[in-house]
């Protein structure tokens, strides 16, 4: 038996990006490092020397005062790890708490491919995995965003120490007249993100304003921190499991405790099979297999496009049971169906808040010789990989057989290589659309996103460093 | 009716299994065709049963699970499988009833179906979805619904905007296509899934119990007189015999009436605080959600107490009394009966004299007082709802290796990620284990009454996508076995229980524990550490509520399977979709038909 932490005294611990998108630092670059053998401690010393420049900001940090953060944070880093991160580094999870399968298996093993009905996965170039011929094993992801059009003030990964690899920012993606994110086929991006409760962030409007806009549906989007942050309630009342490793100190606190789990995810978007889509269908079709209009409004909207909660203010079963207005196999009603595959409204929502993700990805831009290749990095946070991220991914958006849909994967990030159908439901009867391949993943893996403290014991981790030469000097005399 | 459902589920457990982790594949293969041409299995799955702790033979048990029409007797079943011709259960079970034999002869034969008769069970107790239907239906349902759609995109430019016509073309062709001559006929269902048994089929069963145990009653009160009718006065003896069965009767046809009053009584009350007063007071309501979540999901902090004190101030009470007055007024014919001077002289003259607009008005105040009361401990409870997030800390139960998941379990999720997923769970029943086994099978057995009778829409509960779930006690009442059939992934299938059908779910599970047990074979999930289910309340509270422990628990009692047959690779929305779609083409030309055929064609 144990105490359940409280979060409002635990937020200074808490990664910023777990509390905001840090949606005013319009440039981003997600550096994918490896750790060369042998350089752990020099790794170890980068590590100590980024959360020494306090661009690792906390939750704590985003909404000090009544000044908004945009004033005070130009720039902010955050750390995670990947399961063979962490034993890289000298972390090894305890016997009696051991992280989860998922975490530790890594979304790139083969079993995970397998479960997330992954098409073949030539195209990838990193993942969470060791042994993959021509991937680059990512032991450390580190998501950076600043201010436009100004420098930076992290230390950049010594090429000696890590191998290294960056993902740059797509800097068109603010470019809209209204400042607001859009991914590289032009709709609005972002929206319709949980609000954790007691760690409260509307991305600019105040609370009850966004309370105001949502009308009756705001407790929709009210999920509870468990289902983001390890160690405290979730959905079903319960403290979220912690791991933990051997040789953390706090023997009250696990090592997990205000840590995350990162589903993260490398997207190509073709967008110029999407645009040559859309100059044959139309942007109405391009809109219904979505499920938004281009704007981020819901497709029933009327009028001028309204506020971010506003857009999220809506139902499917009692206006839209059919999907006439949107798609029962669109792409933002696969990935939360909201209250249209329970028994009633209110069981469907519930059961719905179990399947949520707070998603912290920005557009890419990659050059190349023929010109630049665009997309998405995608990054979900979840407390429970099994229940959040591999649900989602398997069941609603890769599953052919959603709901009564057949042959049917999502339009957007599922359909397979050669392209596939799409159903307009309408009156009498549906028609249906060819799709393109619009989508491919170039690599992915599973991250664990630490609070401070533990990053600060991974950093500074004595007993890691010992167990890291022993495994060396192991590792070479056998 | 019990047993018609618990004989479509059949487990053989054969002990002494000396082959490998893997069926070779000649064997999976036969038995594909085997199972294909039986055309009577839906789901089959072969897996492997660690030995019951403290045998003398360590090796496993072959473990074959059937999930087979309704309406087969096992017998029926495995005469069906022993004798195919291509004699794939000889090559699965051969080797424990004449080890080396390859082709058996007929006395061998027979000695193996004996065997296999000695080993299967059917189902303690279960459930069925949508495969309350044949193979063969569902295959050609599924066929039509193709071809429908198929058709449908031919006729869609021709009847563009009118749902009637084209509906009425679709319902044509099908009419006029011989192929489909079979589905003219309402799809076939069992009596309480069909159209048959509605709200008053269901109620006409034990209304009818009812009338026949006063027409018992009646016709035992009229023999003494139809004898003296016939055979004119009695003797002494023949009175005295006349007396009692007159009194005895006359008494139980009085406390049966008395006994019915207050049950009808009793159930008026349940439904008046569980349906509209909850939907008319928010305070009610919300108290008793509170109840509900103190119940399932307790918090131990001041609003949980809150909670309790307020539960054993209006509800025990309240139920005591009510309970008492129901006992009191169903036995007072019997206290009248075998003391008339003392009833009438002691306890006559203390009962006070009311009317009925009296006691209208007496049970009205009641109500409004226990509603009062309710809302007054529901303020308390915010009230310390919010105090306790100030200054309470609540103490929470450590879970210990949570989230695991042994890797064969999880290639078995993996190979069946395009199909109806399946699972084996085994675990141990809780001493004393005849204890266990009868309270298990008491509360199997109303499981699977109401998964027959009232969950006809082939949800279990509010849990979907379950094609079949089934117990069996086996090894003589040691240990306990759950298969199932269901679409979606474990997780999604477990918090479907959870949200969905926890009270069976709960009931089904509370009286087993895991104990250490070693892996079936080199591969294969063991046990490290015993562990209960998780804590429940009043038998059916809490439990499966209980995310993170039941998980663990469920997982960790998860075995693999080396062999899995799906007859008809269809989730229960795709058959539900199939089946509507016959009834609505070849059913009456109406709204509701003509929007089931568009909806069912546009994918």
């Amino acid at each position: 038996m144990k105490h359940a932490p409280r979060l409002s005294e635990q937020s200074h611990d808490i990664q910023g990006m777990l509390k905001s998108g840090f949606g005013w630092l319009k440039s981003s670059r997600f550096w994918l490092l490896t750790i060369r053998d042998g350089c752990e401690d020099q790794a170890r010393g980068w590590l100590a020397r980024l959360l020494d420049s306090k661009l690792v900001v906390s939750a704590k940090c985003v909404g000090k005062g009544k000044a908004k953060p945009e004033a005070s944070i130009t720039e902010a880093v955050s750390v995670a790890f990947s399961f063979a991160g962490l034993k890289q580094l000298g972390c090894a999870e305890a016997e009696t708490h051991p992280f989860p399968t998922p975490f530790s298996s890594g979304m790139g093993s083969a079993l995970r491919r397998d479960l997330l009905r992954d098409a073949p996965r030539d195209e990838w170039r990193w993942s969470d995995v060791e042994g993959v011929d021509g991937r680059q094993t990512v032991h450390i992801l580190v998501a950076q965003w600043w201010m436009l059009d100004s420098t930076t003030r992290m230390e950049e990964p010594d090429p000696a120490v890590f191998v290294v690899s960056t993902v740059e920012n797509n800097p068109s993606s603010f470019a809209c007249p209204d400042g607001k994110l859009r991914e590289p086929f032009g709709f609005r991006d972002g929206l319709a993100q949980p609000v954790i409760r007691d760690l409260r962030d509307e991305e600019g409007a105040t609370p009850q304003q966004a309370r105001k806009d949502a009308r009756s549906f705001y407790d929709d989007r009210v999920v509870e921190p468990g289902e983001f942050i390890l160690g405290y309630r979730n959905e079903y009342d319960e403290l979220t499991y912690c791991p933990d490793v051997k040789g953390w100190p706090q023997s009250g606190n696990r090592f997990t405790l205000n840590g995350s789990y990162l589903a993260v995810r490398q997207i190509e978007q073709y967008v110029d099979a999407f645009d040559q889509f859309r100059k044959a269908n139309g942007q109405d079709v391009c809109e219904k297999l979505m499920g938004r209009r281009q704007d981020g409004m819901p497709l029933g909207w009327q009028g001028p496009p309204g506020s971010d909660s506003a857009a999220d203010a809506f139902r499917y079963r009692v206006a839209d049971a059919n999907g006439f207005v949107c798609p029962k196999g669109s792409h933002i009603r696969r990935s939360n169906p909201r209250d249209s595959l329970g028994i009633d409204v209110e069981s469907s929502i519930k059961s719905s808040k179990l399947h949520r993700l707070l998603r912290r990805g920005r557009p890419f831009r990659e050059q190349t010789a023929a010109g630049h290749r665009d997309g998405i990095f995608f990054i979900a946070c979840n407390a429970d990989l099994e229940r959040q991220f591999e649900f989602i991914h398997q069941r609603w958006l890769q599953n052919p057989r959603f709901g009564t849909l057949d042959k049917q994967a999502d339009p957007v990030v599922g359909a397979p290589p050669g392209g596939g159908t799409f159903t307009i439901p309408g009156s009498p009867s549906g028609s249906e659309v060819t799709l393109a391949s619009f989508t491919g993943t170039l690599g992915g893996g599973y991250f664990f996103l630490p609070g401070i403290a533990a990053l600060k014991f991974i950093a500074q981790n004595r007993a890691g460093a010992k167990l890291g030469s022993t495994l060396r000097v192991e590792a070479a005399a056998s | 009716m019990l047993e018609i459902v618990r004989q479509q589920m059949v487990c053989i457990v054969a002990p002494g299994w000396s082959g490998g982790a893997r069926l070779s594949e000649p064997c999976r293969k036969a038995l594909d065709r085997l199972l294909h041409d039986v055309a009577v299995v839906h789901f089959a799955s072969i897996g492997l049963l660690p030995a019951v702790a403290g045998a003398a033979d360590k090796r496993p048990s072959l473990l074959l699970e059937l999930a087979v029409e309704e309406g087969f007797r096992p017998y029926d079943l495995l005469y069906r499988l022993v004798y195919h011709p291509d004699g794939a259960m000889w090559a699965l079970f051969g080797s424990m009833i004449v080890p080396n034999v390859a082709e058996p002869t007929a006395q061998q034969k027979q000695q193996l179906l004996d065997k296999l008769m000695s080993w299967h069970s059917i189902a303690d107790g279960g459930f069925v979805g949508a495969r309350d239907r044949s193979v063969r239906q569902i295959e050609m349902e599924k066929d039509l619904l193709d071809r429908a759609r198929v058709e449908a995109r031919k006729l869609k430019s021709k009847y563009s905007n009118d749902r009637a016509a084209f509906a009425l073309a679709l319902s044509r062709w099908a009419y006029a296509n011989p192929d489909f001559g079979w589905a003219a006929t309402p799809a076939p269902r069992s009596y309480w899934r069909g159209k048959g048994a509605g709200i008053g089929a269901k109620l006409i069963y034990p209304v009818a119990a009812i009338v026949l145990w006063f027409l018992l009653l009646g016709i035992v009160w009229t023999l003494p007189r139809a004898s003296s009718w016939f055979f004119g006065a009695p003797g002494e003896v023949g009175k005295a015999i006349e007396h009692v069965i007159t009194g005895t009767t006359e008494c139980l046809f009085t406390m049966s009436w008395h006994g019915l009053l207050a049950l009808g009584i009793i159930v008026f009350l349940v439904w008046l605080f569980l349906v509209p007063l909850p939907a008319q007071f928010v305070s009610w309501r919300r108290w008793l959600n509170s109840v509900q979540q103190e119940l399932d999901r307790p918090t131990e902090t001041l609003s949980s107490l809150a909670t309790y004190v307020g539960g054993w101030v209006i509800g025990v009470p309240v139920l005591l009394a009510v309970f008492l007055c129901a006992i009191a007024y169903t036995f007072a014919p019997l206290a009248y009966a075998l003391a008339p001077d003392y009833m009438h002289q002691v306890i006559e003259p203390k009962l006070p004299k009311l009317t009925g607009l009296q006691i209208t008005a007496i049970a009205v105040v009641a109500i409004i007082v226990v509603l009062c009361i309710g809302a007054l401990f529901y303020r308390l409870n915010r009230y310390f709802t919010g105090a306790s997030r100030t200054f309470f800390h609540p103490l929470e139960e450590d879970v210990p290796r949570a989230q695991q998941i042994h890797p064969s379990v999880e290639r078995c999720e993996a190979e069946l990620v395009d199909g109806t997923q399946h699972m084996f769970s085994l675990t141990e029943l809780r001493g004393p284990q005849w204890w266990s086994a009868w309270c298990i099978r008491a509360a199997l057995r109303i499981v699977t009454f109401a998964g027959r009778v009232f969950f006809t829409r082939g949800w279990l509960g509010n849990a979907p996508g379950i094609h079949f779930g089934h117990w069996h006690i086996i090894d003589g009442g040691r240990r306990f076995l759950f298969c199932s059939n269901y679409d979606g992934n474990f997780g999604g299938y477990l918090d479907d229980f959870i949200n969905g059908a926890a009270v069976g779910t709960t009931l089904a599970w509370r009286w087993t524990e895991l104990h250490p047990r070693a892996p079936a074979l080199e591969g294969q999930p063991g046990i490290a550490n015993a562990r209960s289910f998780p804590p429940t309340r009043f038998l059916v509270f809490r439990g499966v509520k209980c995310e993170l422990r039941f998980k663990s628990y469920a997982r960790d009692s998860m075995l693999p399977h080396l062999y899995h047959f799906d007859a008809c690779n269809r989730t229960v929305d795709q058959i539900n979709l199939a089946t509507g779609l016959r009834d609505a083409l070849f059913g009456e030309r109406n709204a509701h038909n003509d929007d089931l055929i568009m909806r069912a064609i546009e994918t």
